[in-house]
């Protein structure tokens, strides 16, 4: 009787906890996402009425702002940024899947010399402060006379997205039975064709989840990347950044929920792929 | 058929060594000098308790796992040159590790597929041996859609529908239930003879291995015991190890007291046993394997006649009805329990109870001990 009670008392309060937990989580969010359209253009805390223009703005479309209270004085640069983006997030992906896939292969299905210690060296990228990591590349691609463009961008994302891809099919592969790839060996498959019919589709949900995983990271990355990219190859967290120094004004707030709505549709295809192959 | 059989040695395996380092640093001998020759349409199985290496041998033959030293020669030609995907042998799995993506008929026409065969053919080929196994019409289901006989069925279909020149069978049955299992052991039995290969079966199951073999194969510790027929093996085992494994057994060791007319009479620990043998010589330590359904119970006073000597007296214990006979549990006057398997009709006694265990003295095998033979020869 008495646990009756408690938990009587207790569910509403376990329920109302809850709720403020997921508030104090995602008010922010909601908020910028709410004042993304608030007309407002002074102070952008204070709501005046609803609008698209922060929006139509952005994309360079006629409103009645003032030129000088938008940051975007010619959206070619936001979009220029948004292409270097997206092009280096792509290479970056591509590489970083091939190899972290590659590595997880090899590290779950050979035995050889100091395999512990390689898969240590996986890990570090991964804790390594982002600080160290963009300087030590910078003087690399200095040292190395490499320039700084979009290729030095996609070489460091490279350095820890491969790592994050080697997880998530490592664990892919941890889950595997390893005697499916000796019954394809033993119906006559060599390892290429073993990898290609049997691994493979069997870790493809990993692989495709490492990727997405990847390209949100480089789309977001904002530090290492601000140590070596170029003039000429500013991604757009960078630009953003550099607009920030101007001042925070209302647009923000659209760039953000922009950018938030890209990392739920690339997230929810992630888990779309997940559940579809997890029979 | 009678070409089939004419490669007497299809399959010869010669001083097979594989020793595995454990992580705490002691050596397993998983195959310790292993030599056995294999005939082209045998249903042949390794016998064996857990750990004797039954599966270490069987990996190595289809290629997952490499020999320390020996040789192994497939139709003549070295086998352990090949790589497993070039080997002509297909396995089935204890764990029958069908492809979890792969829909049956891709399951079955996977070897197919990798060595390119056309599609006509291949189709055509997938459903004879899916028929083979009596699994029609469930091509387009997944493996987890079907039952652990049924998974069984295909892995067995996958690997037959290659023509393999010999096929290894993990411990197939294992996790079948018994009435299943007794229905699969008739039907690989069949299959066997209908596709005339040599089919190299695995299991720790003694009945069966009984059931099914052409010849088995007994393994203990890395070492080959016995290769021989069911019978033999069963009724001339040729270690005390064998005897012990197979069957139930009743053993008495002792030392050859008097030999005469082709008789011994073996003093073991107090009571006589007698039995036919014509290489016994008085003084020899011997041991002698009597099965419990070579027993006749004679109850009550002491029985007259001719056979009086060959008889064991005994005290019984309990008496279980185990269906068309009884199994009596008996101690000897030396503390030996006894085990006898008796006609219901004629298992009238009670516990307790005083009886005559009669037998046949051509009954009685007498276990070689190699070790103990060459000894003596030595010393002689
Ligand atoms: N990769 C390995 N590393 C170390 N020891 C091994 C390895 N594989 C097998 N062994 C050892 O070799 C011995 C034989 O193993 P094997 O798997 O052949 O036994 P088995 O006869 O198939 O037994 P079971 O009936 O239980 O399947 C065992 O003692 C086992 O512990
Ligand atoms: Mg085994």
């Amino acid at each position: 009787m008495t646990t009756a009670f408690l938990r009587k008392l207790f569910n509403p309060l376990l329920s109302g906890y809850g709720a403020l937990f997921m508030l104090f989580l995602y008010a922010p969010v909601i908020l910028v996402v709410v004042y993304s359209f608030n007309s407002n253009p002074v102070n952008l805390m204070i709501w005046d009425h609803f609008t698209f223009d922060w929006y139509i703005n952005l994309f360079g479309g006629d409103t009645p702002l003032k030129d000088d209270i938008s940051y975007v004085d010619s959206t070619d640069q936001l979009l220029a940024a948004l292409g270097t983006s997206l092009t280096v997030a792509a290479l970056a992906t591509i590489t970083a899947t091939v190899l972290g896939t590659s590595t997880a292969v090899a590290m779950a299905r050979y035995r050889f010399r100091m395999q512990g210690f390689y898969r240590l060296l996986l890990f570090v990228p991964m804790v390594m402060p982002d600080i160290v990591l963009g300087i030590a590349l910078l003087i690399f691609f200095v040292g190395a006379g490499i320039h700084l463009g979009v290729i030095s961008i996609v070489i460091g994302h490279c350095t820890f997205l491969t790592s994050y891809v080697f997880i998530v099919v490592s664990a892919r592969l941890a889950g595997m039975n390893p005697l499916i790839e000796s019954a394809s060996a033993d119906l006559g498959a060599n390892e290429w064709q073993t990898f290609r019919r049997v691994t493979l589709p069997l870790i493809l949900p990993g692989v495709i989840g490492g990727a997405l995983l990847s390209f949100i990271i480089s789309m977001d990355d904002l530090v290492i990347t601000y140590f070596i990219s170029g003039v000429d190859s500013t991604t757009l967290p960078v630009f953003i950044m550099g607009l920030i120094r101007r001042g925070i004004k209302p647009e923000i707030n659209a760039i953000a929920t922009l950018m938030l709505v890209f990392s739920i549709v690339i997230a929810s295809a992630g888990i779309y792929f997940k559940s579809r192959n997890a029979d | 058929m009678s070409e089939r059989n004419s490669a007497p040695d299809f399959l010869k395996i010669k001083n097979a060594m594989r020793h595995f380092q454990t992580p705490e640093g002691s050596l397993v001998k998983a195959l310790d000098g292993i030599n056995l020759t294999i005939a082209q349409s045998e249903f042949i199985t390794l016998l064996g308790p857990s750990g004797c290496g039954k599966t270490t041998l069987l990996n190595i033959i289809a290629g997952f796992e490499r020999l320390d030293s020996g040789k192994i020669l497939l139709d003549n030609s070295p086998l352990l040159e090949l790589p497993a995907h070039k080997r002509p042998v297909n396995t089935v799995f204890q764990s029958y590790a069908l492809f979890p993506h792969l829909n049956i008929g891709d399951n079955v026409g996977y070897g197919l597929d990798i060595h390119g065969v056309a599609k006509q053919e291949r189709n055509k080929r997938v459903a004879e041996a899916l028929e083979m196994v009596g699994l029609q019409g469930v091509e387009k289901r997944r493996p987890t859609q079907l039952s652990g006989g049924q998974q069984q069925r295909v892995a067995l279909a996958r690997a037959i529908v290659n023509r393999p020149k010999m096929l290894l069978l993990d411990e197939p049955l294992s996790a079948l239930d018994r009435n299943l299992r007794m229905k699969m052991q008739i039907e690989l039995k069949n299959l066997q003879a209908e596709l005339g290969i040599c089919f190299l079966f695995v299991t720790h199951d003694q009945e069966e291995a009984l059931t099914m073999s052409d010849r088995i194969v007994v393994l203990n510790g890395g070492k080959v015991e016995q290769v021989g027929t069911p019978d033999e093996i069963y009724h001339r085992p040729a270690s005390r190890f064998v005897s012990e494994f197979i069957g139930e057994s009743n053993i008495f060791s002792g030392t050859v007291s008097r030999c005469e007319n082709g008789l011994a009479l073996v003093n073991a620990d107090g009571s006589e046993i007698v039995c036919q043998s014509q290489q016994l010589r008085v003084g020899q330590p011997v041991s002698l394997l009597l099965r419990p359904e070579h027993f006749q119970l004679v109850a009550g006073s002491p029985a007259s006649g001719t056979s009086s000597q060959a008889m064991i007296q005994a005290r019984l214990q309990q008496s279980v009805f185990i269906g068309r006979d009884h199994q009596l549990h008996c101690q000897m006057a030396n503390g030996q329990p006894i085990s006898a398997l008796i006609r219901s009709a004629m298992a009238a006694v009670q516990p307790g109870q005083a009886i005559e265990l009669h037998y046949d003295p051509a009954a009685v095998h007498v276990i070689p001990a190699a070790a103990q033979q060459s000894a003596d020869e030595e010393a002689a």
